[in-house]
């Protein structure tokens, strides 16, 4: 993290003072390359490897298979990332180098969101570090409700998910249609909770301490088609892609051919981003293919500053058919994330289609009940960052449904050893 | 706000703090809405009860001269809590025993342990059934909380009881909780009462120890029983009068006794825990003559490498299979090495 991070300072500078575009570029190629054979060294050797080697030998040949027996460091794909973002920032001239060497490490370890992000940007992040921070109280009661809440989410829905996902995927050779749908919506809130509720842990932690990090999740499975899933799922990945990918390649404003490809590329690099594993490409490419309908449609920006029904209760039938069927697709591709290769992904598929659904599997039905009344509270919160987010912290009735999160968290809380899933990437 | 107002605001809220939690834990134990799944595993104290045993009770069993026979006593760490009773330890020696090059040829093994047997129920189930099994070993699983309940001793063939030097002891319900003063007064029956309060201390208590951690003066099992083996303490006093006693009888009965001390298996990595009870524990042994003593946390777990291999549940220190077979194999090691299984 320090080499990354000492590259893109000295890189910054450098590019600032240049004056020439080329130079500039060249340099900034330098810096780019630098830290992705860094990211690839670490994370990605080992599988390209394996790959090559398994395609030799479909082909006939023997390879000798040389692989690296190293430790993954922890957060590499989020602080790389980050990193690079800095660099690039400069030299669009979006924000000037910081001429201090420890404010940037500091930007680039912040301890809350190191391992799992947000993935925050310089122009955000840094000026923070360099400002005096003056303790508020109101602030101070925000960031610990929203990290009470990321608590909630990972102790009480995404650890009491874990063990049934576990055994339903672990032995889903022999199992019916109706448990293996079931283990899909249980891996769905699960990943949900455990990402989101990190992601709320760690703003919240920056927010008590006076910095403000950009928000990473927004209600996603209310999302009423796949591209407004997209821009309410791991905002600050998908938003990191959109800028220094996506637009840079064309974006939408290209021809449809080119269009198509750019949405590829991105979706199938989100894959790759999350893991050295065919299951993430394919399960990036697959939410291309629920995207790539809509681009052509001209309908992937129909849903952009509204929430499904914002102006009601509840949702018009036309919305919760919307919001059902995005999540269905959601749950598809989920398949492919979870499972250990893409051949278990492709039978765990096969036998929900081709099984009759017997629904035996009645252990999970407690936690559908926590999951009910989960999704439940966030719908009612739905137009809020989250359901603990108050005008008044301090009034009683803030205080009150605190101290009820408080309780249920540590009630009904699963406070084994599971990890955050999104510590592997 | 003024600073009577924000006085009484927190009153309110802590009010609203252990109102609201102790309303979901009454939900919570009344509904039981999602507790299938808790990674707490319980533990089953399940008693299995042998042929010999039914045999003696039936008066069908007829003790034979040339078999080597076995008495087993102790608690549910020896009788095999929460595994199945065909890899416990009565069932691992037998197996170890009759197998193999340095066969003892036919034995056989009366299980008497018993879940939440203590020292006096140990010497009492001993005297109960001595003369009807006449066993050549007898072997004491020793757990750390056999110094707890009442130290009551029955009179050999008779149904009265009493203390066999008039002592009496039971720290399980101390004097102190009768002397309710100040804020006690507030305190205790609140913690006497309140679910909420169990809840937390037992789960706290539970994630502290198996980290290393203790809270004293809780009223926790670790409290009550390094508070037991102290010089004075009316129950180890009364244990160690009636460990003797066993010893005695046993030798007289021409027999043996070897004693295993187990330790807490989810713990063995935090050693300063029991300390001090374990060092009391394992002077009293060794000062016993006439005894086989293997102190099984210094002699086969504490250094062992794989000693997060032996308990069946972090939050709970009874033995698993795995550490049944180590016990059971130190014990039959023992009883080979110094009596080649001669009755």
């Amino acid at each position: 993290m320090i080499l990354s991070a000492s590259i893109d300072f000295f890189v910054a500078k450098q590019i600032y003072n240049s004056v020439q575009l080329k130079t500039k570029r060249i340099i900034l190629a330098i810096s780019v390359i630098a830290n992705l054979s860094i990211l690839g060294f670490f994370k990605y050797f080992n599988f390209f490897i394996e790959s090559t080697a398994t395609f030799l030998l479909a082909l006939g040949f023997q390879p000798n298979t040389y692989t690296l027996n190293i430790l993954l460091p922890v957060g590499i794909s989020f602080y790389t990332f980050q990193s690079i973002s800095y660099s690039i920032d400069v030299y669009r001239g979006h924000i000037h180098p910081t001429k201090h060497y420890l404010t940037f490490i500091a930007y680039v370890s912040f301890f809350p969101q190191l391992v799992a992000g947000p993935i925050e940007r310089a122009k955000n992040l840094l000026p923070q570090f360099s400002r005096k921070r003056i303790f508020s109280k109101h602030e101070f009661m925000a960031g610990f409700y929203q990290a009470l809440w990321g608590l909630f989410k990972k102790v009480v829905i995404a650890d009491n998910c874990a063990p049934h996902v576990d055994a339903i995927f672990a032995n889903h050779g022999s199992l019916d249609s109706g448990t293996l749908i079931l283990g899909t919506l249980l891996f769905s809130f699960q990943i949900y909770a455990d990402f989101s509720g990190y992601s709320d842990i760690a703003i919240g932690i920056a927010r008590m301490l006076g910095f403000n990090l950009i928000t990473n999740f927004k209600y996603p499975y209310f999302s009423r088609d796949i591209a407004e899933f997209w821009r309410r799922w791991h905002i600050s990945l998908s938003t990191w892609f959109r800028d220094y990918v996506y637009i840079p390649l064309g974006g939408s404003k290209v021809s449809k051919t080119l269009a198509v490809r750019n949405t590829l590329v991105i979706f199938t690099l989100s894959g790759l981003w999350h893991g050295a594993n065919f299951t993430f490409i394919i399960w990036g490419i697959l939410n291309a293919c629920f995207f790539i309908p809509l681009l052509l449609r001209g309908s992937n920006r129909r849903y952009t500053t509204t929430v499904v029904a914002e102006d009601s209760i509840l949702p018009s039938i036309k919305e919760l058919v919307a919001v059902v069927k995005t999540f269905a697709l959601c749950m598809v591709a989920w398949v492919f994330f979870r499972a250990e290769s893409i051949s278990d992904a492709i039978q765990y598929i096969s036998r929900i289609v081709t099984t009759i659904p017997t629904f035996e599997y009645h252990a999970a039905f407690p936690i559908l009940i926590l999951i009910s009344l989960f999704v439940s509270v966030e719908w009612i919160s739905r137009r809020k960052l989250h359901p603990l987010q108050f005008v008044d912290y301090l009034s009683y009735r803030s205080i009150a449904l605190a101290i009820l999160v408080f309780w249920a968290t540590f009630i009904w809380g699963n406070f084994g050893i599971t990890e955050f899933i999104y510590f592997q990437f | 706000m003024k600073p009577p107002m924000k006085a009484l605001k927190i009153i309110i809220v802590l009010t609203m703090f252990l109102a609201i939690g102790e309303g979901l834990m009454r939900f919570d134990q009344a509904y039981k809405p999602f507790t299938d799944e808790k990674a707490v595993v319980a533990i089953e104290a399940k008693i299995v009860e042998s042929e010999i045993y039914r045999g003696i009770l039936q008066g069908t069993y007829k003790p034979k001269e040339d078999v080597f026979k076995i008495m087993v006593l102790g608690d549910s760490f020896v009788h095999g809590g929460g595994i199945n009773y065909q890899e416990a330890l009565a069932s691992n020696l037998k197996n170890i025993l009759t197998t193999g090059v340095d066969t003892c040829g036919e034995i056989e093994v009366l299980d008497l342990s018993r879940p939440g047997h203590n020292t006096a129920d140990n010497f009492n189930i001993y005297r109960a059934f001595k003369d009807f099994f006449k066993p050549n070993i007898v072997v004491l699983g020793y757990v750390l909380r056999d110094v707890l309940g009442p130290m009551i001793i029955f009179d050999t063939g008779s149904t009265n009881f009493k203390l066999n030097d008039g002592r009496v002891g039971n720290l399980n319900t101390p004097e102190k909780i009768n002397k309710d003063i100040g804020i006690y007064r507030i305190i205790n029956p609140i913690r006497r009462n309140s679910r909420l309060f169990k809840f937390v201390n037992t789960n706290v208590q539970r994630l502290l120890k198996i980290n290393g951690i203790v809270i004293p003066y809780f009223g926790s099992l670790h409290h009550i029983v390094n508070s037991a083996y102290t010089e004075d303490s009316k129950n180890w006093l009364a244990s160690k009068d009636i460990l003797t006693s066993l010893r005695n009888e046993t030798n007289s009965d021409s027999g043996h006794l070897v004693v295993y001390y187990i330790p807490e298996m989810n713990v063995l990595e935090h050693a300063s825990l029991y300390s001090k009870p374990d060092k009391e524990i394992d002077r009293f042994f060794r000062s016993l003559k006439g005894i086989s003593y293997i102190n099984g946390y210094t002699d086969d777990f504490r250094d062992n490498p794989e000693n997060d291999q032996y308990y069946i549940s972090k939050f709970d220190a009874h033995p698993n299979e795995l550490a049944h077979r180590m016990i059971a194999q130190s014990i039959a090691d023992t009883i080979r090495s110094s009596w080649k299984c001669e009755t």
